[in-house]
């Protein structure tokens, strides 16, 4: 297992992680998530040993690694757009990885060994230059993985390629990670990556962790308006409260019912009138009126992506309405529509706490606010 | 590569006439004094000239100090432009300060603050000349003077190299299991190697044609360019021919090398 505890980087003024703690298991792929500037890769080479830490610690089965060097980590790194050896061929490059590691293998079969996982036994003798981006990943991970480290760090290693390729070799990493179930740490700020590849993801937002979670979690039940709005899209639904305790938001013509509000930990305790937002994931609406709740408005934007298209709808009771449809869907822009929205996937946040809606009902009377 | 069929492509562009006419000038002015000094090389016999006994010792002592000055330069000089390249600590601009400050000297300045500093009469200077080995009238005095002078080349052009090469490269070959010497000699001098090189003869070129220092440090044993000095006086400037042409072939001949090594180390 691998402890992050507490771990707490400053440079100067400016503090690039602050006090972040994560554990991971052996043999999980975790995925650090975050925007730029949130401190994922000086975490990542914090891991490796090639930063090092204003405060904290890292341990590694147990054995604290915070002043142990580089070399003596025992972990595999690949980064963000090449880091090959160009004076040195693919296998070479590969070579001098297993260099300094002994084992009961034989060098050359085990070289061979790798280059045939990452199915780059054809190139093993071209140069970094004569490789294309995808095949110059591929020798990367070849060469962080040869020795067998106890962890393999990816500082987003996607980085640079163009879509087809950056599918292809999502897939690659996962099928790598099956078959060696080497413990991995994948650094991006992609959220489709982190969403596809991992067993947990940690988001990161000015160098503090903010959540960590599966990635079916972290959408469905996002625990605060970062990583709501941070991973996957999400529509916000401008509400007002109606009553306080227990919370009752008004959207729409429709109650929602959000239960009682722990004022513990709530910055600003929320009054009858406020504003409050609510939110909801594409996939939860459906451009057709439903026993849910159902809103009218006016297409303003369709985007398509093949398989998916996602239509995007100014209500009638203000807001943008982003909705998820398979394939391209039946409207134009212009058009007016009734979305319908499934009220168990509306959900909101007062201070930390997340807030989902017990019961959606249409209000009889509408209040004057 | 792109980048390099775009860099070598001929003058197409407006206004190339311009640089290529400005380029010209400068490259006959420097061709200029070669065709005339070799002029003069027709009138005089070369290799007789060499084999007389101040010539050939004037050789010799230029080929044993110009590399013992160089090897030590860059024994030094290529950790510390590392050094620079990777680390910044406080006075770091004191110390860049210092490493090109030999360049701007004149060589007759250089040649006497070293001469001030281990001079015959100074401590440093009475303490080796009483163990054998005075620094100055001696090859080790030349080889220092020559060190002082061209050393900056070496510390300068490699620390360029050094900054080249990203440290991403560094990171993986320290992950890998390397210590941080190991990854300096397999990945960071490699890499930086060109640039490395051409420091290493930009300080032997210097060293091996250094005049001032030298002969504030050493009237005796001669080198090369002071034997030319001497030559000079005596006889004008027919009389340095020899030397002169000797000392040309020397430099011709270490650079082509280089860069030989250079395209061999890069195929």
């Amino acid at each position: 297992m691998l402890e992050i505890r507490n771990l707490t980087k400053q440079y100067g003024d400016e503090r690039a992680i602050d006090e972040l703690s994560l554990s991971i298991d052996d043999g999980e792929f975790c995925t650090i998530l975050g925007p730029s500037g949130s401190g994922k890769t000086t975490t990542l080479l914090s891991i490796a040993g090639h930063v090092t830490p204003t405060a904290g610690s890292i341990a590694l089965e147990g054995t604290d690694l915070t002043d142990v060097p580089p070399e003596d980590r025992s972990l595999g790194i690949v980064f963000q757009q090449d880091a090959l050896f160009e004076h040195m061929t693919a296998r070479e490059n590969v070579a001098y990885a297993l260099g300094p590691h002994e084992g009961d293998w034989d060098r050359e079969t085990r070289i061979d060994q790798f280059l045939s996982l990452v199915g780059m036994s054809d190139y093993a003798d071209s140069y970094p230059e004569q490789l294309s981006g995808g095949q110059r990943r591929r020798i990367e991970l070849a060469r962080a993985l040869v020795y067998e480290p106890d962890v393999l760090l990816l500082d987003e290693p996607l980085t640079g390629l163009d879509r087809q390729l950056r599918r292809e070799m999502r897939a690659e990493i996962s099928r790598i990670h099956e078959e060696t179930n080497v413990t991995t740490v994948y650094v991006t700020h992609d959220q489709s990556e982190a969403l596809t590849l991992s067993d947990r993801i940690a988001v990161l937002n000015e160098g503090a962790c903010v959540a960590v979670g599966t990635p079916e979690a972290l959408y469905e039940q996002p625990p605060n308006r970062f990583v709501t709005r941070f991973l996957g899209s999400v529509s916000t639904l401008p509400g007002t409260i109606v009553e306080r305790s227990p919370l009752v938001v008004e959207w729409a013509g429709y109650r929602f019912e959000l239960g009682a509000v722990d004022s513990e930990g709530v910055g600003d305790v929320p009054s009858v009138g406020d504003r409050f937002r609510l939110y909801c994931r594409p996939d939860a609406v459906r451009v057709e009126p439903s026993t849910g709740i159902s809103v009218d408005g006016e297409v303003t934007d369709i985007t398509h992506s093949g398989e998916r298209s996602t239509v995007t709808i100014e209500t009638t009771a203000g807001g943008q309405l982003r909705i998820a449809t398979d394939g391209f869907p039946n409207v134009a822009v212009g058009e007016t529509v009734t979305a319908g929205i499934d009220p168990d996937a509306v959900f909101g946040f007062a201070g930390d706490s997340r807030l989902c809606v017990s019961t959606a009902s249409r209000a009889e009377n509408a209040t004057d606010g | 590569m792109a980048g390099a069929s775009v860099g070598q492509r001929r003058f197409q562009w407006r206004g190339g006439g311009l640089f290529v006419l400005l380029s010209v000038v400068l490259l006959a002015y420097l061709l200029f004094p070669f065709l005339a000094f070799l002029q003069w090389s027709r009138r005089s016999s070369i290799l007789p000239a060499l084999s007389e006994p101040a010539a050939a010792d004037a050789i010799r002592h230029s080929l044993l100090t110009a590399p013992v000055a160089t090897v030590l330069a860059a024994i030094f000089g290529v950790p510390l432009a590392y050094v620079l390249a990777r680390h910044s600590f406080r006075g770091k601009r004191l110390v860049e300060a210092l490493v090109v400050l030999p360049l701007v000297l004149p060589p007759v300045v250089a040649g006497a603050m070293l001469l001030t500093g281990i001079g015959q009469f100074t401590t440093v200077g009475s303490f080796f000349a009483a163990r054998g080995l005075p620094l100055t009238s001696s090859l080790a005095g030349i080889v220092l003077a020559q060190l002082f002078v061209a050393a900056p080349f070496v510390v300068i052009t490699a620390r360029a190299g050094f900054a080249s090469v990203d440290r991403r490269l560094e990171y993986a070959s320290r992950s890998m299991g390397y210590s941080p010497v190991r990854t300096f000699l397999h990945v960071s001098v490699p890499l930086a190697g060109k640039m490395v090189l051409a420091g290493v003869v930009l300080t032997f070129a210097r060293a091996i044609g250094e005049f001032g220092a030298v002969l504030m440090i050493a009237n005796n044993p001669r080198t090369m360019p002071t034997q030319i000095w001497f030559e000079f006086q005596t006889g004008g400037p027919v009389a340095t021919v020899p030397l002169a042409v000797a000392l040309l072939a020397i430099s011709l001949v270490v650079i082509l090398l280089t860069q030989y090594a250079g395209r061999l180390s890069t195929a």
